[in-house]
């Protein structure tokens, strides 16, 4: 690359751009026992493309193996409210039976996620399922399924435990009526 | 009914402080602070202090109350009951218990056998009074107690006069008292007028007995009447020394029916005559000369009523003034009295006018004036050339016609007369009159209040029968009745319309009070009297009456027994006379129906087309007004009989069955019967607890509380007032039973209270407040035998009729209650509150219902549940907090019956007290006034601040909008 000869104004290429585009110069003989700095490799400086498609190709998971990574992965999902229930039951223990905005805003929530979750509980699967585990993914979904309950249930569990649920006689007692009795009797005024 | 269960259990928090606020006292609560009506020889006008010109209006009631009235405004300057200060009467049977009814407390407290007088000097600063057996003399101006004593074996005064002391003045007392009492052979004695020590004695060893006492400056002079035996209507005159009570000389006299005795500074002579006849005789004490002065005149008219006025001059010749009283008519003859020859001679009479008047007698300068008080006017004579000198229109006749009136003249210049007049109507009304003008008036006939109802606005009924049809009728018809009633509505829709503006802004402008008075409803007080005058009260403008109605029929032992209100109509029952209906918003007389039966109650019950009456005998037997006007068959009574020694069950209808009677115990009696009110609506059927169980109430419509009473001890018993089965029943030993126990029984709980004496177990002597709670069973959640079936029973179910789990507390209070009622609200809602009137206080007061819970835990904090409930630890003494007096400052004397009424705000109870003396009323908020914006709140910050932003929001919309505009043209 003659430098002061062009004349034509197109500026020279600046040199990191040279270095970049060109690999390293070949070591001196001398110099191949010293070992190449860490983190550098004078295969990957020249460009990975060319490398890794040097490098022979990984065999492809056959269906059943992708089957069973996300029969896995399904799994997973479908156990992970189950996770949150003990983090769950000690918030709800420590956020008191008082009528007050942190424990409704939490018992809100208690019921609105595994709610939605339910609601949802298709689309949450749709990637993970295939047609060779489609059987099986039922049973997940029901484990799933059976897990937001057991968050509900603590949700109910709690709101009981904030005297909200009409459980106990003193709720009923307004819709009982009074014995009426056939005779009255009338007194001097 | 959920919301009321729960708005209950709020409230019930809400509840534990109350008292009335400094700015709410002598604006929510009225009192009409009474003397009883005056009577006629024991009221006058009288300057209380020599160094100032101003009197006062002194007099001693029928009720034993002597007050000063100041004439300026009509106002209490002073009062204090004598009966008061009386030592106990013995009582009068042993192992029966005194007893506590009307005629005897009459007797007992009122005009009875003990005479009233009332005594006062010029300049001498006190006014002597005397009672039953005592004699007392009151500071003038303030009313404190001077001296006081007592006759011995509380032997009753007969009559009472001053004398000029004769000592000097600036160390002790101008004047002396002397008093006549005994029964048979009477005791003079002069009384030293500074200490009321004996100055001398006289006794009469006769037997004759004694009657009146007059004197003059020379002498005392002691009238006694000789035993019917020896000479019947014969009168024996002494006269007395002053100095030494030593006896001068004495003549006996043969008099009449009627007899006065008057005294003057220097002469006292006595007069009598047979009624109705048309002669009266006079002597002048001292001499034996016996005068017959004429009283006839042209017309031939029945002498009704003949009375005596003394004219007294200083120094001048007395004279009399005889006021007769025709059916028609009324005219007055006037003598003049030689005190030398003792001889009476007439001087003229005085026209002859139609219809009821009264006589005054006053001085000026010296001279005699005389004043007549007709319906019409009133005109002044002065004795002298014995013409009218003066003459004032009345504006406004008195009520019922003139009674007794006292007069104080002035005379400025020659013949510019200036009179101030004190009357005291028939009707029981006292005025007073400046030239013929009224300045106040004092209802004195509410002293009086034996019976008081509650008269409900009438305009609303209509409104709420419809919505009662509405609400029970199926949805759909009830929805088109109700889409027809507001399309019927729209008719006012245009005057409605037309009227809002000025509705807005005097919706703006009115005061809280106003605005709180529509809320309440408008409701009225008619109050009966046992003197038969009819009087409606306005509770929304501080008590002020609004009509009063006078029964001029009935004669003086008609007692009104009972008020019925329905529709705007008032019906009294007064026994032994008839019924009388009156208009409630006008007062104006609607019936009476005069039947001269005898009856002791009124019980109304519903009719098969009106509600009927039935009248109570005295032996506790029904009986309807009307033989062919009944109640509907299977309606039942309970009556009580007059003696109190039963208490009887009745079903009545076309043909009346005694179902059961309730005898008391042999040498006991029956002292009360109480049974819930009439209106007395229950929230919750339980009672939620901690830890959210349920304890059912014990509630029975026909529950039915009474007290038998015995010497030494008494007992409780809670009756079913169907079957007559008893419920529950208390015994307690060594109890004061001449004292009241009073009652009261709501919802499901009782509460009475007594004077506890020592015995024993207790060695204290106290009083006690027991309060007992029903409920259906011991263990929550559970309705009882009956079961949770919501469905009616018959009380004659076998096995209908159970027993409540009952649970008791006692408290020690501090003062005792002579009478117990509950505040009442619509609903029932709020939570409620024990009425008392304290009668060694003078005060009403309202323990709130949570400091009476009988489940509160006993020698042990409460836990965490029962905290919860509102309960804490039960202490055995209740203090009386200041809070709880709604009387507040003001002394209410005399209240023996406290009503109570709802009113359209739930949290609001309209309170009225009566009986004795005083009539006083207020309106409660036992759970604060939950419903009402406090007096905080300010309507004109809200509006302004509205305005403020709508007017802020409508400048800064364009700006805003441009600005946006703006925006969008530079991108």
């Amino acid at each position: 690359m003659g430098v002061g000869k062009q004349s034509s104004p197109p500026p020279p290429p600046p040199r990191w751009a040279v270095e970049l585009n060109n690999p390293p110069p070949s070591r001196p003989k001398n110099t191949s026992n010293i070992p190449d700095p860490p983190g550098f490799s004078a295969q990957r400086a020249i460009g990975g493309k060319q490398k890794t498609s040097q490098l022979p190709a990984r065999k492809p998971p056959t269906q059943e193996e992708t089957d069973i990574l996300k029969l896995k992965k399904s799994w997973e999902i479908a156990l992970a409210p189950g996770k949150q229930l003990p983090m769950q039951l000690i918030m709800s223990y420590m956020s008191g039976n008082s009528l007050q905005i942190f424990s409704l805003m939490m018992v809100a929530m208690l019921f609105k996620g595994p709610l939605q979750a339910i609601a949802a509980t298709n689309s949450t699967f749709t990637k993970l399922e295939t047609e060779g585990n489609k059987g099986k993914m039922i049973l997940v979904k029901a484990t799933f399924v059976g897990m937001q309950f057991m968050l509900l249930a603590l949700g109910v569990w709690k709101i009981g435990q904030m005297g909200l649920l009409p459980t106990t006689q003193s709720d009923w007692v307004a819709f009982e009526g009074e014995r009426i009795c056939l005779e009255k009797a009338y007194f001097a005024t | 009914m959920r919301l009321n269960a729960l708005l209950t259990l709020f409230l019930s928090y809400v509840s534990s402080v109350h008292a009335i606020l400094a700015d709410e006292a002598y604006h929510v609560d009225y009192h009409h602070a009474l003397l009883g009506i005056p009577q006629a020889e024991t009221t006058f006008f009288h300057q209380p202090s020599s160094s100032s010109n101003a009197s006062l209006l002194y007099t001693i009631s029928e009720k034993a109350i002597i007050g000063a009235v100041n004439p300026k405004d009509g106002s209490v300057v002073w009062r204090q009951s004598l009966a008061d200060s009386l030592p106990e009467p013995p009582t009068v049977v042993e192992d029966v218990v005194k007893l506590p009814n009307e005629e005897q407390q009459r007797a007992l407290r009122g005009i009875g056998p003990a005479k009233a007088g009332l005594l006062a000097e010029e300049g001498s600063g006190f006014v002597v009074s005397y009672y039953g057996s005592a004699v007392s003399a009151w500071d003038a101006m303030n009313g404190k107690l001077a001296w006081q004593r007592f006759m011995p074996q509380g032997q009753h005064v007969k009559s009472a006069q001053l004398i000029p002391s004769g000592r000097d003045v600036s160390s002790s007392s101008a004047v002396d008292v002397v008093v006549l009492y005994g029964t048979e052979g009477g005791t003079v004695t002069r009384l030293d007028g500074s200490s009321g020590a004996v100055v001398w004695e006289y006794e009469d060893r006769s037997g004759a007995s004694p009657r009146y006492l007059a004197s003059t400056k020379k002498s005392i002079y002691y009238v006694s009447e000789q035993s019917a035996v020896l000479a019947a209507n014969s009168m024996k005159i002494v006269s007395l020394n002053t100095e030494n009570g030593r006896e001068d000389k004495s003549h006996v006299l043969k008099t009449d029916e009627v007899v006065t005795v008057s005294s003057c500074p220097n002469v006292a002579f006595i007069s009598w005559h047979e009624r109705s006849s048309r002669s009266m005789k006079v002597n002048v004490l001292g001499s034996n000369k016996v005068n017959t002065l004429n009283l006839e005149r042209s017309n031939e008219e029945e002498i009704e009523a003949v009375s005596v006025l003394p004219g007294c001059g200083d120094s001048s010749p007395s004279h009399i003034l005889v006021h007769v009283q025709t059916r028609n008519g009324v005219w007055a003859e006037v003598f003049d009295i030689d005190s030398d020859s003792a001889e009476v001679r007439k001087a003229y009479s005085l026209l002859y006018l139609k219809g009821k008047g009264a006589f005054a007698v006053s001085i000026v300068d010296e001279k005699p004036h005389f004043t007549r008080i007709t319906d019409f006017e009133i005109e002044l004579y002065s004795f002298a050339p014995g013409i009218m000198v003066a003459r004032w229109p009345r504006n406004q006749p008195s009520f019922g016609g003139p009674g007794h009136a006292q007069a104080e003249v002035v005379l400025r210049g020659q013949s510019n007369y200036a009179i101030r007049i004190s009357e005291v109507a028939k009707g029981g009304e006292w005025t007073l009159m400046r030239n013929g003008e009224l300045v106040w008036s004092r209802p004195e006939m509410l002293a009086n209040v034996v019976a008081a109802a509650w008269v409900e606005d009438v305009s609303g009924e209509a409104l709420a029968h419809e919505l009662d049809f509405e609400g029970h009728e199926n949805p759909l018809r009830a929805y088109t009745h109700r889409l027809k009633r507001h399309l019927r509505d729209l008719e006012y829709l245009p005057a409605w319309l037309q009227q809002l503006p000025s509705s807005a802004t005097s919706g703006l402008l009115t005061s809280k009070a106003e605005t709180e008075k529509g809320l309440l409803g408008h409701k009225l007080l008619v109050v009966a009297t046992s003197t038969g005058q009819h009087v409606a009260l306005d509770p929304a403008k501080a008590g002020a009456i609004k009509w009063k109605r006078l029964a001029q029929e009935a004669s003086d032992e008609a007692r009104a027994v009972s008020l019925y209100v329905h529709d705007g109509v008032v019906t009294s029952y007064v026994n032994k006379w008839g019924i009388m209906t009156i208009n409630a918003t006008d007062g104006r007389d609607i019936s009476f129906d005069q039947s001269d039966a005898h009856f002791t109650g009124v019980i109304i019950a519903p009719g098969p087309v009106a509600p009927v009456a039935y009248r109570i005998s005295r032996d506790g037997q029904p009986k309807p007004t009307a033989i062919d006007d009944v109640a509907k068959d299977g309606t039942y009574l309970v009556t009580r009989s007059a003696s109190g020694q039963d208490v009887q069950g009745w079903m009545v209808g076309r043909s009346n069955i005694k179902l059961w009677t309730f005898s008391s115990a042999a040498g006991s009696r029956i002292t009360n019967v109480v049974a819930r009110p009439a209106h007395d609506p229950v929230s919750s059927i339980g009672k939620v607890l901690g830890d959210r169980s349920v304890l059912y109430k014990y509630l029975s419509p026909n529950l039915v509380l009474i007290t038998s009473a015995k010497r030494g001890s008494f007992t409780i018993y809670l009756l079913d007032s169907i079957t007559g089965t008893i419920l529950y029943s208390a015994t307690h030993e060594d109890a004061d039973t001449s004292s009241p126990i009073p009652s009261v029984l709501s919802e499901n709980w009782f509460t009475y209270s007594f004077f506890g004496t020592s015995d024993a177990k207790s060695p204290s002597k106290c009083h006690q407040l027991v309060i007992v709670e029903l409920y259906e069973s011991p263990i929550p959640n559970d309705r009882g035998p009956l079961g949770s079936s919501s469905a009616n029973y018959s009380s004659f179910y076998p096995g209908s009729i159970t027993k409540p789990h009952t649970i008791t507390q006692s408290f020690v209070i501090t003062q005792s209650i002579s009478h117990m009622s509950v505040t009442q609200t619509a609903q029932g809602i709020t939570s409620r509150q024990l009425l008392c009137t304290l009668p060694d206080l003078n005060a009403i007061i309202a323990i709130p219902r949570y400091l009476l819970d009988p489940r509160r835990p006993v020698d042990r904090d409460p836990t965490r549940e029962e905290a919860e409930e509102g309960l804490f630890r039960y202490s055995p003494v209740l203090d009386l907090d200041p809070k709880f007096f709604l009387s507040h400052s003001r002394e209410v004397v005399g209240i023996q019956k406290i009503i109570s009424a709802p009113t359209l705000l739930e949290s609001t109870s309209l309170v009225f007290g009566f009986g004795g003396l005083d009539v006083f009323g207020t309106r409660v908020t036992p759970s604060k006034a939950f419903d009402v914006l406090g007096k905080g709140f300010n309507k004109l910050a809200l509006i302004g601040t509205v305005a403020a932003l709508g007017l802020g929001t409508a400048v800064l919309a364009p700006m805003v909008r441009r600005k946006a505009v703006e925006r969008g043209w530079k991108l």
